[in-house]
């Protein structure tokens, strides 16, 4: 089990500080935070001039700008709220792969990648929550804001075990219908399930309106093939025995895995869902800033 | 345009074959290292099952193809290495035609007339057929089958040469032999690249009956192993093909012998005439009909049961009534080879035995003489009612010279002192024609003489005239009061059985020391001889001993010369040298001699009995015994060779090297497709 202190690197995050995490679309808060509600109104956060109009608050008069164009001009405001953040866990076995290219699984990279994200949203006084599956929900962390709770979070992701078979669709779809608040539902998942069932799952989690951030975590094993000599290759999730020469097949595996990245960027694109793809041997840092710095 | 149609394909080392299971080794290999992979752990299954399927099929293929290729190549190389040949029937379209040597056996057993035509009748039909349905720029050679073979034909192109040999050819009554037809067969094959330049295909045929002693050579050592590589060295330039026209059990009986018992035979006495027959057969006979026939005429029948596997006399008896030469022969009919069925000897019928004593040492009183007392001796039994009748005349030394010497059937010699050359040569002639000489030694003797005129040729040359059985030495002058019979073994001293007490107890007071020859060192003058059953016998001029002294020194030893026989008593026909001339057994010991040395003056025809037996040779035993690892084909059943057996054509051997050539490609395309597919493996195509 992750211990909580290896999770966070105090040198990153320092970095990735300057990166928040926004959300797409207008979120629904309930206290006053820095994401933008979908009503406009008055709040600390100027938007936008317009013309004054006889009977208009002469409160909000910009007279710096009157002073530089003679001219009568009504300050505009957004108004803010907090962010609702879920990150949602694979901890299915097949999460627990990890090749010799890779210094980690490809979980303890998605950990890594959680607790990151979880520090980033609290550290802005942004709900963070957490629900670790496998093929069920097999732990939940509502979202809060209190630096308290960021605690509860890395030690939620630091414990979370599951290691049984991925059913990413029907925990989506459980997940669609329990978080209730609109927020940004961050998917740290290998996604090595039923396409079908995967993207009728994050459609319902999109039905909600959440923002859903894909975070497709691989090890470089998975993507490039790299083995020589003839194997057998052991399923992690299921009693399945596969004798493959590797160098016999290897096209045919890659066209196949990039086949499946095609039509999971495919179907991201048409549902406005962001997707990162992240390899367990490349840094973290370089692949949450990418995304990060893109929001 | 002809038409090559194949219709057999071998191999010229066919035990190599058994290579071909190494082609399971791919397979094996394939299977044993199944097993031998790393396992890993994987998560990208359904990636991964997605990807063996979609190249299932090519990794089927790659997979067997592979397979295929590495199969293939150990086939290949076996093959090259068993040698492939591929006969084909049709028109030789080759631009040197075939060239067909016909080896055709022509042995006694070929006589066989199983039914309606012997087998040597059916040889000779289906060499007409080889040679009629052969294509018209074929040449051919034609060997008969003996202990020599003979070759008619050599490459000749002209089929009616060869058609008009076959249709003279006639049994030879020889043994077949097959190591000296294999090395006159390879002579012809080679013999025909010399003179028929761009010759085509060149085919060996064997027609023969296979009888054992003809197919089963006895060699050994080095001889067989030159018969092997001849062989083996004919089966590379020629393809050998044996048609067998023999029958798998033939029953034979023969007649082995047919001879008087009591030689010489005279006219007005009855002789007693024994026949031999020998069953080959696979059953006893009985009541077999035996005819004794004379000058044609059949003068007795008997009936006799001749044992399994076994022989059986029969004694006639018949009075010649005549002196003259006779021809008796015993007829045995009934079987299916009747080459073998009869057995003739010429007789020479005499009035009386017609003696000549030469006395080294003549003298006017009497038994003084060296030749008195054996002359005597010879006179006395000449009136015996129970001997044959001899007439004795006497001459001096110059009889050697001036007598026509064959009219006499022994000379005997008695104390002659020495011979000149002309001598020698006279007495040699006579005994070349069948007479017998009979020295009795004395004190005249002149034993440098002797050995250098009559006894075998010296060194650098020296002339000898090679009649002598033994080397004279010096005298010996120890008085022998015990003579050795040495059991009565020889013919000489058989009548002397049971009852030569008396001889053996003559003293001998001096005799000449004898050095018999070297055995295997036998002193030889040429020839054969018949022995008096008639049958055959190599050369035996080896000297025998027939008595000893006490001492075991030869006192009388023989051999025969020529046709005739020499006796050499080593002492005197004297009572100074020996009692024996006083002895009772001396009469009846010269009559012997001389009984003895004019037996042999018979002629029989020859026939070689071995040739009576038909066992033959069966085809795992040619094969394995007398052609092992030498690639040849055989058909049997002389009644049912069909257009296919006699219109075989070329016998093409595909040269190793392609196939080596084919091997070494898939060597090189099996590396790069391992390289380009990776080591598919049985099982990973497996639907998932």
């Amino acid at each position: 089990m992750e211990t909580t202190a290896r999770l966070l690197d105090p040198a990153m995050l320092a970095r990735l500080r300057r990166f928040p995490l926004r959300a797409r679309w207008p979120v629904v808060g309930y206290v006053s935070g820095a994401h933008r509600a979908p009503f406009h109104g008055f709040s600390v956060e100027f938007a936008d001039h317009r013309d004054y109009a006889p009977g208009d608050d002469l409160r909000y008069l910009d007279w710096k700008l009157y002073g530089r164009t003679d001219k009568y001009y009504l300050k505009q405001f957004e108004e803010e709220t907090d962010l609702a953040c879920y990150l949602l866990l694979d901890v299915s076995a097949s999460m627990n792969y990890r090749s010799a290219a890779a210094e980690m699984s490809k979980l303890d990279y998605a950990r890594r990648a959680a607790a990151a994200l979880a520090y980033l949203v609290v550290s802005r006084q942004d709900g963070a929550g957490l629900a670790a599956f496998d093929n069920e929900v097999r732990t939940l962390l509502r979202p809060a804001g209190h630096p308290s709770h960021l605690n509860d979070l890395l030690e939620a992701i630091a414990g979370a075990e599951g290691g049984g078979k991925s059913s990413l669709g029907p925990v989506f779809h459980e997940l669609a219908e329990r978080l209730r608040r609109r927020g940004i539902v961050v998917i740290l998942s290998d996604l090595l399930d039923d396409f079908q069932q995967i993207v009728v799952g994050l459609k319902h989690l999109r039905h909600r309106r959440h923002e859903v951030v894909l975070m497709h975590v691989l090890d470089p094993a998975e993507i490039d093939f790299p083995f020589d000599e003839p194997t057998l290759f052991l399923g992690l999730e299921d009693a399945v025995e596969l004798p493959a020469e590797p160098r016999a097949i290897r096209a045919a595996y890659r066209a196949e895995l990039t086949a499946y990245l095609r039509r999971i960027q495919a179907f991201c694109r048409s549902a406005e869902i962001d997707y990162v793809q992240m390899q367990t041997d490349r840094s973290l840092e370089a692949a949450l800033a990418g995304y990060l710095s893109m929001k | 345009m002809p038409i090559q149609l194949p219709i057999a394909f071998g191999f010229t080392d066919p035990p190599m074959l058994g290579w071909l299971a190494a082609a399971a080794a791919p397979l094996l290999i394939q299977w044993l290292f199944r097993k031998k992979h790393r396992e890993t752990d994987w998560a990208a299954t359904a990636i991964l099952r997605a990807a063996l399927r979609r190249r299932a099929r090519r990794l089927r293929f790659e997979y067997w193809l592979l397979t295929a290729l590495r199969t293939l190549l150990i086939l290949l190389v076996v093959a090259a290495v068993a040698g492939p040949r591929l006969d084909s029937i049709g028109a030789d379209d080759s631009a040197g035609g075939a060239h067909r040597i016909i080896v055709i056996d022509a042995s006694t057993s070929m006589s066989y007339k199983p039914a309606g035509a012997t087998r040597f009748d059916r040889a000779k039909e289906l060499a007409g057929r080889i040679v009629g349905d052969s294509p018209q720029n074929a040449a051919f050679s034609l060997v008969v089958m003996g202990s020599r073979p003979r070759s008619l034909v050599a490459a000749s192109p002209d089929r009616a040469e060869i058609l008009r040999e076959l249709d003279a050819l006639e049994p030879t009554g020889e043994t077949a032999s097959l190591p000296p037809a294999v090395a006159e067969a390879l002579r012809l094959v080679e013999h025909a690249r010399d003179v028929l330049p761009g010759i085509g295909p060149q085919q060996v045929i064997f027609i023969s009956d296979m009888q054992w002693i003809a197919w089963a050579p006895r060699l050994s050592g080095p001889r067989y192993a030159e018969f092997l590589e001849q062989s083996v060295e004919l089966a590379k330039s020629a393809s050998l093909i044996v048609l067998d026209v023999g029958q798998p059990h033939a029953d034979n009986l023969a007649v082995v012998g047919a001879r008087p018992l009591d030689p010489p035979v005279l006219a007005g006495q009855s002789t007693p005439i024994r026949v031999k027959l020998m069953n080959y057969g696979a059953g006893e006979i009985s009541n077999q009909q035996v005819d004794l026939l004379v000058d044609g005429l059949r003068v007795a029948r008997k009936q006799v049961d001749v044992p399994l596997n076994a022989a059986a006399e029969l004694d006639f008896s018949y009075t010649f009534d005549a002196p003259g030469d006779y021809r008796i022969e015993a007829y045995a009919p009934g079987d299916l080879l009747e080459a073998d069925n009869r057995r003739a000897a010429s007789l020479s019928v005499r009035e009386k035995i017609r003696l000549l004593s030469i006395d080294g040492r003549p003298s006017a009183e009497r038994l003084q003489g060296a030749a008195d007392y054996l002359e005597t001796a010879l006179a006395a039994a000449a009136v015996r009612p129970d001997h044959p009748r001899m007439q004795v005349e006497t001459a001096g030394e110059n009889a050697l010279l001036e007598a026509d010497l064959t009219a006499y059937d022994c000379i005997f010699l008695c104390n002659v002192a020495r011979f000149t050359a002309a001598e020698a040569r006279a007495l040699n002639a006579y005994l070349q024609s069948g007479g017998g000489v009979v020295f009795f030694l004395g004190d005249r003797v002149d034993a440098e003489n002797y050995n250098r005129q009559l006894g075998a040729p010296g060194p650098g040359g020296a002339a000898g005239a090679n009649l002598l059985p033994a080397r004279l030495n010096e005298i010996a002058e120890r008085t022998q009061y015990r003579l050795d019979p040495l059991g009565f073994r020889h013919p000489i001293l058989h009548a002397f059985s049971g009852r030569g007490e008396g001889l053996a107890n003559a003293p001998v007071f001096k005799y000449f020391k004898l050095s018999m020859p070297v055995e295997g060192q036998a002193q030889t003058s040429g020839g054969g001889a018949d022995s008096p059953n008639g049958d055959h016998r190599a050369d035996d001029s080896a000297t025998t001993a027939v008595l000893n002294v006490g001492d075991g020194d030869p006192l009388i030893v023989e051999r025969r010369a020529g046709q005739g026989r020499v006796v050499l008593v080593a002492t005197a026909a004297e009572p100074a040298w020996s009692a024996l001339p006083l002895w009772p057994s001396f009469v009846p010991l010269v009559h012997e001699i001389a009984a003895f040395c004019t037996a042999d003056r018979l002629q029989s025809q020859i026939a070689d009995t071995a040739e009576s037996d038909l066992a033959r040779i069966e085809l795992d035993e040619l094969q394995k015994a007398t052609w092992p690892g030498v690639p040849f084909r055989c058909k049997t059943g002389a009644a049912d060779f069909d257009a296919a057996t006699i219109a075989v054509a070329r016998s093409e051997t595909a040269p190793p090297t392609v196939l080596l050539y084919c091997a070494l490609g898939l060597l090189i395309a099996d590396t790069v497709l391992s390289w380009r597919f990776g080591n598919p493996f049985f099982g990973q195509y497996k639907r998932q």
